[in-house]
């Protein structure tokens, strides 16, 4: 019963989310949020708080393709006649961008947990909880190391930043 | 990348743009590839399952026939082993199991040895997405790096989305098909993107987890790892006790009859016919996701300890949750159906994103020609694969990858996309059919068991929509 009523105000959430965008009025919208904090309530009363805010989160993100699906606009088929080329395979270009991955990949990958586990280090928990909270971070850290990497303008004053970074904090950890 | 000038003048949304699409280029195949067997792999207990339809099932723990079975099996293999396993019936597959770290056999409802288990299909499908069939070593850190760099493309395309609420529930479909791939991407990815994100940070702690042992071993314990384990993990029992066989019984019914509420899931002996073996039974606890929690005893089946993962540190309970959280493995079919729906919703958001790029270049070449090989190639491949292994026992994923090689030549020789897509999904269709028949043909009466039609229905609807969608396509125009 508790997951019927759950389901059904996350239903009533996404269409009030899709009413409220549709007609641009934010209060529609925001009954929408309401709804879906409700519906929380229940999935928590029904399935416990662990998985409650799952298939709360889930369930929306579901629910939606109703609204999208049932109002999409149809446009004629078109194609588009491109030419056919060879592959244009640029060495410098390829190892340009191989050695780009790399960092992404690797170097960056051991700065983000190298600066996680200095930073977290620091704060007053215990080991276990630093632990998990270093598993969380990590993955987040090193997408925002590369992004900044990706988006700045000024990429080797961003480099060597996220360089000096990491190296004071191996330093840190272990001299 | 460009000269630094030029990326200067942009603005913010179009530096985001431009790195989305080039981490988007760069992870994209196999991140389609992982996307897929992962979002397949929800139901691997299911295949599981249907890889031997004929076996006996029930949900009831029959502690005699365990105990029975588990003396049966030690008599019966005498090679060297660290583990000895019980699997129950309320693990989530219904069938009791008993293994070593070699074999493993069902076992009959009167507790003697039945077939030998064989699940070589989805052994092949987990690996895949575990570990992309390279060594598991490096394959794990690989498939965890794509988890990292997964949280980055979300990142970047939030950022390089400005009309994230104008376009909310945007859908246009038909054109060039560039719009419709854009606003598929666009939805999919923002409205799931809580579950996205989650996947990327549980699917990188897999991988991440030995980097940061070592780097924690390093900086705090004098280079010994299986000490941070011991911090998180609840460190094995030291025992010195007289050999004999383990009192698999009394362990059992004292979990039975404290924890009568959760779901036992196996009981493992560990270091067998030792002075330090030991019990330990795990159980799924009601609603939480941690994976278990564990119950240890002597070798007589005494009551030693439990492992507290349920009411132990915060940190061990994250830990211990990122399993089911990954695999959503916690509330049986509907946690499953959810994870699959949102992970598919994953995998289409790593094909368009590749379609969009595609689509806005000014030419083609040879990966307008072979993408949808890969996207299309790679479930003919995995159906190519289970219907092999109907008759010979050999390496499936050397045949998946070989199918899916000899479907991108073929693809790119052909040099039509149009024509290639309907022949391969319409391929797909007929691969899906003929292999159920076969199927059906082999296993006789089992066809109609639970393990097998809850697998195979799905397959016949999806495989007869896939041919009468590309037959009244092919009518149509």
């Amino acid at each position: 019963m508790m997951v019927f009523v759950a389901c059904t105000l996350c239903l009533l959430s996404s269409y009030l989310l899709f009413v409220g965008w549709k007609s641009h009025k934010h209060t529609v919208a925001t009954l929408g949020w309401v709804c879906l904090l409700a519906s929380f309530y229940f999935w928590h009363v029904a399935l416990g708080s662990e998985f409650g805010v799952l298939f709360g989160l889930g369930t929306l993100s579901v629910f939606v393709w109703i609204w999208i699906v049932s109002q999409y606009k149809w446009q004629k088929n078109s194609t588009l006649n491109k030419q056919s080329k060879p592959l244009a395979w640029n060495n410098q270009s390829v190892l340009r961008n191989t050695a780009w991955v790399l960092h992404h990949f690797i170097i960056l990958m051991v700065i983000s947990s190298l600066f996680t586990i200095a930073f977290i280090n620091l704060l007053p928990i215990e080991r276990t909880t630093q632990v998990a909270a270093g598993i969380i971070s990590i993955p987040i850290v090193w997408a925002i190391l590369s992004l900044w990497q990706l988006v700045t303008v000024k990429p080797w004053q961003t480099f060597i930043i996220t360089l000096l970074g990491g190296t004071a904090s191996a330093l840190y950890l272990f001299v | 990348m460009q000269n630094t000038q030029e990326i200067t003048k942009q603005p913010l949304t179009r530096r985001a743009l431009k790195a989305h699409s080039w981490m988007g280029l760069f992870i994209s195949a196999f991140m389609y590839i992982i996307c897929l067997s992962g979002t397949i792999a929800v139901f691997h207990n299911e295949f599981e399952r249907w890889e031997q339809p004929q076996i006996q099932e029930s949900h009831e723990i029959d502690t005699v026939a365990a105990e029975r079975a588990l003396s049966t099996f030690i008599q019966q293999y005498q090679e060297e082993t660290e583990h000895f396993h019980l699997v129950f019936p309320t693990s989530g597959i219904p069938r009791l199991v008993v293994e070593n770290d070699h074999i493993a056999h069902f076992v009959n409802a009167d507790g003697s040895l039945g077939e030998i288990e064989r699940s070589h299909w989805t052994k092949m499908l987990v690996d895949m997405h575990l570990y992309l069939h390279l060594p598991n070593s490096i394959g794990v850190f690989i498939v965890s790096a794509f988890g990292g760099l997964l949280c980055a493309i979300i990142l970047s395309g939030f950022l390089s989305h400005p009309r994230i609420i104008k376009d909310a529930f945007r859908l246009r479909r038909g054109g060039t098909g560039l719009q419709e791939n854009i606003d598929m991407h666009n939805r999919l990815s923002v409205w799931a993107s809580p579950f996205h994100l989650m996947i990327g940070v549980t699917g990188a702690y897999f991988g991440l987890a030995s980097l940061l042992i070592i780097i924690l071993s390093q900086a705090f314990y004098g280079g010994n790892n299986q000490a941070v384990v011991d911090e998180v993990f609840a460190p094995e029992p030291k025992l010195e006790q007289p050999l004999q066989t383990p009192n698999i019984t009394k362990a059992l019914q004292y979990v039975l009859d404290n924890d009568p509420d959760s779901d036992v899931l196996f009981l493992t002996v560990h270091e067998p016919n030792t002075p330090t073996q030991f019990i330990e039974i795990y159980v799924q606890k009601p609603q939480r996701l941690i994976y278990s929690e564990n119950y240890r005893f002597k070798a007589n089946g005494e009551f030693l300890e439990v492992g507290n993962y349920e009411h132990g540190p915060m940190g061990t309970q994250i830990v211990f949750s990122f399993y089911r959280l990954h695999f959503g493995d916690f509330y049986g079919l509907p946690s499953k159906v959810l994870y699959f729906i949102l992970g598919l919703m994953l995998t289409v958001v790593s094909a368009t994103g590749i379609n969009i790029w595609l689509n806005k270049r000014k030419t083609k070449d040879i990966v307008n020609y072979t993408w949808p090989a890969i996207v299309w190639g790679t479930p003919v491949a995995l159906v190519m694969s289970a219907w092999l292994n109907l008759f010979v026992h050999t390496r499936l994923d050397a045949v998946v990858w070989g199918v899916l090689v000899i479907i991108s030549g073929y693809a790119y020789f052909q040099k039509n996309e149009v024509k290639f897509l309907f022949q391969i999904k319409t391929l797909l269709g007929m691969v899906i059919l003929g292999f159920v028949a076969t199927y059906i043909g082999m296993f006789n009466t089992a066809v109609l068991s639970v393990a097998s039609l809850q697998i195979n229905i799905p397959l016949i609807i999806f495989a007869l929509y896939l041919i009468i969608k590309q037959y009244l396509m092919r009518h149509h125009q």
